[in-house]
């Protein structure tokens, strides 16, 4: 079982449509997939129609797996399951800063899952904060959506900075371009810098979409209904480079 | 976890209301409606269908198999001829366990209606899947249930379970071709005889023969036109075990009678030996392969292309002679003997069977074991095969009467006779196989590649035959217990008068 994260600080970049058509395309390709929303606002459950869960159980989620298992739902689609998000994610910081080394937590609850998943999907929210340090130390890959424009390219190097002072393999986290816009000169220069410098950048660009951002009329997946588009065809292509990456991890 | 049910809906109306109700309490979405003509398939044992399983196929590429009362579909299959030429693995393996390697024949038709329809909720999410199954013999309502959502799949229980559904044993499948009137054929290729224990002996035969008959004429036709080799192999057995028991029986029967069927059942057999020798050696093709080296491959794989030339000869001229006015005589001469027979029986033939049968079974038994006590681990070869034939007698008299008596005072016999049987059928088998391949080396002229294929694999043979050897006292040793002895002797009913006369005796 492998553990992939999307993640970034920053708000708004495509985490959420990445969580998405990437955990649809996995389970498409076989692997037993479950996705997990952090994110309170309950975007990628969304996406899938699968209500968030309104029980209290936020408290326990790092707690045991049995009580994981319970918020577990199936997809409309072969091997997809999901676990919603709940209100109580938001709380989590404060949940886990008054348990003991709170940052193994989630690692060691998701090991539990791994007789019934081959892959596991986390769609984080966009904060640094403990939940996103559990996120780090669970996750085998994390893949970081970038805008490429001046400001995303600092923000990623602030998501390097903090693995450098907390001890963290900077080698897992791999960015790549979201929501580019060729005919813009400063997406365009700002993407011919980076691919010069930054270490794992993955090939793949994901395009501004009118597909993608479709997905939220629809309520599913983009491959779903505009497989053959520009944004389905990429991330069918970003799924290819990580699935291959995940495979020799 | 995951719930999943199924019914029956007799009539199409109340499959209408059902879905009606359906559509009332949630969205139902049809997903998949699909109309197809499914062949249903099965071999000439009916093999599938006695185990509780269905083939059938679209003949356009798509095969579903029912296993007890699960359907699955196979995508890009051909339509089924033999089960090891599917391409999906799990499909292939199961069926080719089922099928014995045997051809699988069309045996009816259905004209399906498959309806996948997705129960949602109001975001439209799928809570359930429901499937409808119809085949104008009645409909087939199936629920699955989603992790997560175990109250909508309550509910949606609840709307089926209103109607008053009926519950399905089978698959909707079997129903319908039941409703069809499909039934398995009678043939089996180990009849039951049913024999009543006071049946006189010489009657007795009489039923066996004319059972075993019947599988001798049944497999004619597989034969002629070549469907599988089983039913040549089933042809032979059943015309081995009719002559062994004409000859095992000769003194109920009258020797003269007994000897009629033997010389003329014996006619029948004869034209058939080459062809069964060939399709024996062609079936262990890979297993000789894997028993060489790669380098001598090339060699033994000429080797059997010229068997499989010869083969395709061999059934060529089989084929004719079991079509030809000559052999239909020969069979219409032997039918009206049979109707005839028993034509003058002995005395001991009007005994009751069962009497008769023990007797057999018990002297039959004591001869091998005194063959047996004999043979040590150097005995010569001629002395094993000794054995061998004793055992080969005891075992078609066990299947003709092992019904007559108490399952469990014949279980250990059966049991020690069968393990025997394996050892000394295996050794023999293997110097048969060494003595063919030397015959062939001799009355052929052979390439050098081909020559030392069958000289390696000679020498692999030679020394399996030593292994089987070296385990043949053991198994003796088991036969020869004190248990399988006493079981043996049990058979032998109580005899009644005698008893009663000792009895008096002794006050
Ligand atoms: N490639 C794209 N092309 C066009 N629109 C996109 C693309 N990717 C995402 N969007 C749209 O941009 C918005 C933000 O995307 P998304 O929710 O995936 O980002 P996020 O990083 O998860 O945001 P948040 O930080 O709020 O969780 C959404 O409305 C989405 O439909
Ligand atoms: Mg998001």
């Amino acid at each position: 079982m492998k553990t992939l994260a999307c993640y970034s600080i920053k708000g708004g970049v495509g985490k959420t449509a990445s969580s998405v058509n990437l955990a649809y395309l996995a389970a498409q390709a076989g692997y037993r997939t479950l996705l997990i929303d952090l994110d309170s606002q309950g975007a990628s459950s969304f996406y899938f129609r699968v209500r968030p869960s309104k029980k209290n159980w936020g408290k326990r989620f790092f707690k045991t797996y049995e009580q994981l298992l319970k918020q577990i739902k199936a997809s409309d689609f072969e091997h997809l399951d999901i676990i919603p998000a709940h209100e109580s994610f938001r709380h989590f910081d404060a949940l886990l800063s008054d348990q003991g080394k709170r940052e193994l937590r989630l690692k060691r609850v998701l090991k539990g899952l791994k007789k019934e998943y081959d892959l596991i999907v986390l769609d984080c929210p966009p904060t640094l904060s403990y939940l996103s340090e559990a996120v780090f130390h669970a996750a085998n890959m994390i893949v970081v959506p970038v805008i490429p424009t001046t400001l995303s390219e600092r923000t990623y190097e602030q998501l390097q900075d903090f693995f450098g002072k907390h001890g963290l393999p900077t080698k897992m986290i791999y960015p790549f371009f979201s929501m580019v816009q060729r005919q813009k000169q400063l997406h365009k220069s700002t993407i011919e810098r980076m691919q010069d410098d930054t270490p794992r950048l993955l090939d793949t660009l994901i395009p501004f979409s009118t597909d993608i951002e479709k997905m939220g009329e629809h309520r599913s997946p983009v491959s779903c209904f505009a497989a053959r588009s520009a944004g389905g065809q990429a991330y069918e292509e970003l799924w290819q480079e990580i699935s291959r990456k995940l495979k020799k991890l | 976890m995951t719930a999943h049910s199924r019914w029956l809906i007799k009539d199409s109306e109340s499959t209408e209301l059902l879905l009606e109700q359906y559509r009332h309490k949630f969205n139902l979405e049809p997903m998949q409606i699909r109309h197809e003509t499914l062949s249903f398939y099965d071999d000439f044992e009916w093999h599938l269908w006695r185990k509780n399983q269905l083939l059938a196929s679209n003949n356009q590429g798509l095969v579903l198999r029912v296993d007890n009362s699960l359907l699955s579909f196979f995508d890009r299959e051909k339509p089924p001829v033999f089960a090891k030429d599917f391409d999906n693995p799990q499909l292939r393996e199961a069926l080719q366990k089922l099928t014995k390697g045997r051809r699988l024949f069309p045996m009816a038709e259905l004209e399906v209606e498959f309806c996948q329809y997705a129960v949602r909720n109001k975001d439209l999410k799928k809570v359930c899947d429901l499937n409808v199954i119809l085949t104008g013999y009645g409909t087939m309502v199936e629920l699955k249930a989603l992790r997560g959502y175990d109250k909508e799949y309550r509910q949606c229980l609840n709307i089926v379970l209103n109607g008053e559904p009926n519950e399905l044993e089978h698959h909707i499948f079997l129903n319908s071709l039941k409703l069809l009137g499909i039934h398995p054929s009678d043939y089996t290729a180990r009849p039951k005889f049913k024999l009543a224990p006071e049946l006189d002996t010489c009657d007795a035969i009489a039923l066996i023969a004319q059972k075993l008959w019947h599988n001798v004429r049944s497999n004619e036709e597989g034969i002629i036109r070549d469907w599988d080799i089983q039913f040549l192999h089933q042809y032979r057995v059943a015309l081995r075990r009719m002559r062994a028991l004409f000859s095992q029986m000769k003194q109920s029967l009258g020797k003269e009678e007994s000897q009629w069927f033997k010389t003329h059942l014996a006619e029948l057999a004869r034209p058939t030996n080459r062809l069964r020798d060939l399709d024996v050696y062609l079936k262990s093709e890979e297993n000789y392969l894997s028993l060489i080296p790669h380098s001598f491959h090339e060699g033994l794989q000429k080797l059997f292309k010229d068997l499989s030339r010869e083969r395709h000869q061999e059934q060529k001229k089989l084929a004719a002679e079991l079509r030809s006015p000559e052999y239909r005589s020969k069979i219409s001469l032997l039918e009206s003997h049979l109707a005839l027979c028993p034509k003058s029986p002995t005395k001991k033939g009007h005994k009751p069977v069962l009497k008769l049968a023990a007797r057999q079974i018990i002297s039959r038994y004591n001869a091998i074991s005194m063959d047996a006590l004999e043979i040590t681990d150097t005995s010569p070869d001629e002395q094993v095969h000794e054995v061998r034939l004793g055992c080969k007698k005891l075992r078609y008299l066990l299947e003709f009467f092992a019904d007559l008596f108490p399952k469990q005072q014949i279980r250990l016999l059966l049991k020690a006779l069968k393990q025997l049987q394996d050892n000394l059928g295996e050794f023999n088998d293997l110097s048969v196989q060494r003595e063919s391949l030397e015959q062939y080396l001799e009355q052929n002229k052979v390439a050098p590649d081909t020559q030392a294929a069958i000289h390696a694999l000679n020498g692999v043979l030679y020394n399996r035959q030593q292994q089987e050897r070296a385990r043949v006292r053991a198994q003796l040793e088991s036969f020869l217990s004190e248990d399988v002895r006493q079981g043996v002797e049990s058979l032998m009913p109580k005899p009644t008068a005698p008893e009663t006369k000792t009895g008096r005796l002794s006050v």
